[in-house]
């Protein structure tokens, strides 16, 4: 399996059973997202006690 | 044109068996081995751990130092959690995972395959280099799998290995986690539906969510320590102005939610076991998503209840007293919702339904231990002793491990194309669950009489009690040697599985063949098949 399969949408509202192709962002855009967000907590729990706590 | 069609036209790719020999393993993409490899690799670590724990169990088999060197035994305490934490369970839930998820949702594989053979790969290089620690002048980290400053920044150069090695197996578990979301919200076949999904599958994904929140912070607080040994800085030195409590409260706003990662995808375990073994549908199936998705959140706002004995104001003791035991709600659900399922099925006691009962009774004793160290007034006196030991215990092992063994007899048909052996399983979790409780219920009385945790050598008056545990841990690590050899067996061997293994299974998983084929769903199924094998 390799990693351009295409997102499957289980919306059952759509009637269709067959997605669209997407584009590049669509398919990767949660794994990106949810890799920002832990970068971030790993800067914001060191950046908040160098200047939340220091500057207390 | 179905989607399958539409996927995977003129990608040849899909369309070979495993590569041969060690390149199939370590260029693996694919799920399913994948899964193999994090469910080998926690099965050996188990027995590293596990001898790790034989070492703690034989030096407390009597009161003085028998067999080894304090410092030593404070390694062995140190690296038994961390082993056991990371190096087991964690990765054998991945296993699990890799392999069922893409199935049960009707998949042809994980959305990133690639990062998922890296997230795997990371691990034996991590681990390596933590035990190395041990072989290392300085010796294993030996302040505790907590790893509070300031004791643990006294410990020698292999410090800054552990923490090294430590960023490896976060890495590899965001990335893990990143990879299940994205699997679970993109490559779900149309007309699996949220609420269609197996518990297994909810669990996880809830799971997931907390790893990305918290192995973070985690990381960052090691980082703090890593900066504080060796660049100068005071983030946890009070010489410095610094304030090692805080290491405390940002390691347990990670450690708590830690201890939910351990035990979430054990309560998708039971919930996919019990069903099939009562030949019901599980009870309450929406109640245990929204009881899953309350515990996760409640895991956030508890952390505190790990510190009580540092000093805090009365108002924070209380609120995190409260907030601890509003957990006891969703987890009351899922152990009544567990009942329910069984009550008035036409059950059958086949070795992971065995498993599963004992889960949902010991688990249900450690979380009534874990009640009790919730109040506060209480916990000031069962803090540090082996009270606590026997409390977490009692939610890992016959919790967490347990629901690990029940899930691998569950799916090994799936996996192997063959049956275990019934009478041994049976056996398996006899002796286990005996020796289990001979070995951690004594640890309530010798906690509650006052045994501290974590040393080598205590008062006389726990030695009974004591000897009974080690007696038991010994009979308990045997018994395992008897899993593997019912598992190596079955992988070997043995009466062939049918498609549906189970008479009463429920799900996508049981509608491929046995053994599942190298690729499945590269056809997605029909809304048909979906709607009839889901909860």
């Amino acid at each position: 399996m390799s990693s351009d399969v295409l997102p499957m949408n289980s919306d059952e509202s759509q009637a269709a059973d067959t997605p669209k192709p997407t584009s590049w962002w669509a398919r990767y855009r949660l794994p990106i997202i949810l890799a920002v967000i832990a970068v971030s907590f790993y800067v914001v729990s060191i950046v908040s006690i160098m200047y939340g706590r220091g500057g207390a | 044109m179905s989607y399958s069609d539409t996927a995977h036209h003129g990608d040849d790719h899909d369309h070979h068996g495993p590569a041969p020999g060690l390149k199939r393993w370590l260029y693996t993409t694919n799920h399913k081995d994948i899964g193999t490899l994090y469910l080998w690799f926690s099965l050996l670590m188990f027995f590293i751990g596990g001898a790790m724990a034989l070492i703690i169990r034989a030096e407390l088999f009597q009161p003085g130092i028998q067999i080894v060197d304090p410092m030593f035994f404070n390694s062995m305490t140190t690296m038994h959690a961390i082993v056991m934490i990371f190096g087991v369970v964690m990765p054998a839930f991945v296993g699990l995972a890799n392999w069922m998820i893409p199935m049960m949702l009707g998949a042809p594989d994980m959305a990133l395959p690639r990062l998922n053979n890296w997230s795997f790969w990371i691990m034996p290089f991590a681990f390596t280099i933590m035990l190395s620690t041990l072989f290392m002048d300085s010796g294993g980290p030996a302040g505790g799998w907590t790893l509070y400053p300031p004791l643990t920044l006294q410990m020698g150069d292999s410090f800054a290995f552990v923490i090294f090695a430590i960023h490896f197996m976060g890495i590899s578990s965001v990335m893990g986690s990143i990879n299940i979301v994205a699997t679970i919200f993109n490559m779900r076949a149309p007309g699996m539906t949220l609420m269609k999904m197996p518990l297994f599958v909810w669990t996880w994904l809830i799971t997931a969510y907390l790893l990305i929140a918290t192995i973070p912070v985690f990381a960052g607080a090691v980082t703090m320590l890593l900066t504080d040994r060796y660049f100068g800085t005071s983030f946890f030195s009070a010489a410095g102005g610094g304030d090692p409590v805080m290491f405390q409260h940002i390691f347990w706003f990670f450690g708590h939610p830690e201890v939910y990662i351990l035990i979430l995808p054990a309560f998708g375990i039971i919930s996919s076991i019990i069903p099939t073994f009562a030949r019901k549908p599980l009870f309450g199936y929406d109640s245990m998503v929204y009881a899953t998705a309350s515990i996760a959140f409640l895991s956030f706002i508890v952390w505190a209840h790990h510190m009580f004995t540092t000093g805090m104001p009365l108002a924070a003791e209380l609120f995190f007293m409260f907030s601890t035991m509003m957990i006891s709600v969703p987890t009351g659900v899922k152990v009544f919702n567990w009942v329910a399922t069984m009550w008035k099925g036409a059950m059958t006691f086949e070795t992971p339904m065995l498993f599963a009962i004992g889960f949902v009774i010991m688990f249900t004793i450690g979380g009534l231990s874990g009640l009790m160290l919730a109040i506060t007034p209480a916990d000031i006196q069962y803090h540090g002793t082996y009270f606590v030991v026997a409390h977490f215990h009692y939610v890992l092992v016959p919790g967490a491990i347990y629901s690990l063994i029940a899930a691998t007899y569950y799916w090994i048909p799936k996996w192997t194309g063959n049956m275990y052996d019934e009478k041994l399983g049976k056996i398996h979790f006899w002796t286990s669950t005996i020796f289990v409780n001979v070995l951690f219920f004594p640890m309530h009385f010798v906690g509650l009489a006052g045994m501290p945790r974590r040393i080598p050598d205590y008062s006389l008056q726990f030695a009974d009690w004591n000897m009974i545990a080690s007696i038991g841990a010994f009979g308990f690590g045997f018994a395992q040697l008897l899993f593997v050899w019912v598992v190596v067996k079955c992988v070997r061997g043995g009466a062939k599985a049918t498609d549906e293994v189970w008479e009463g299974a429920v799900g996508l998983e049981w509608t491929v063949a046995s053994p599942a084929p190298y690729h499945t769903f590269e056809t997605a199924p029909s809304r048909q098949l979906i709607d009839k094998n889901h909860f």
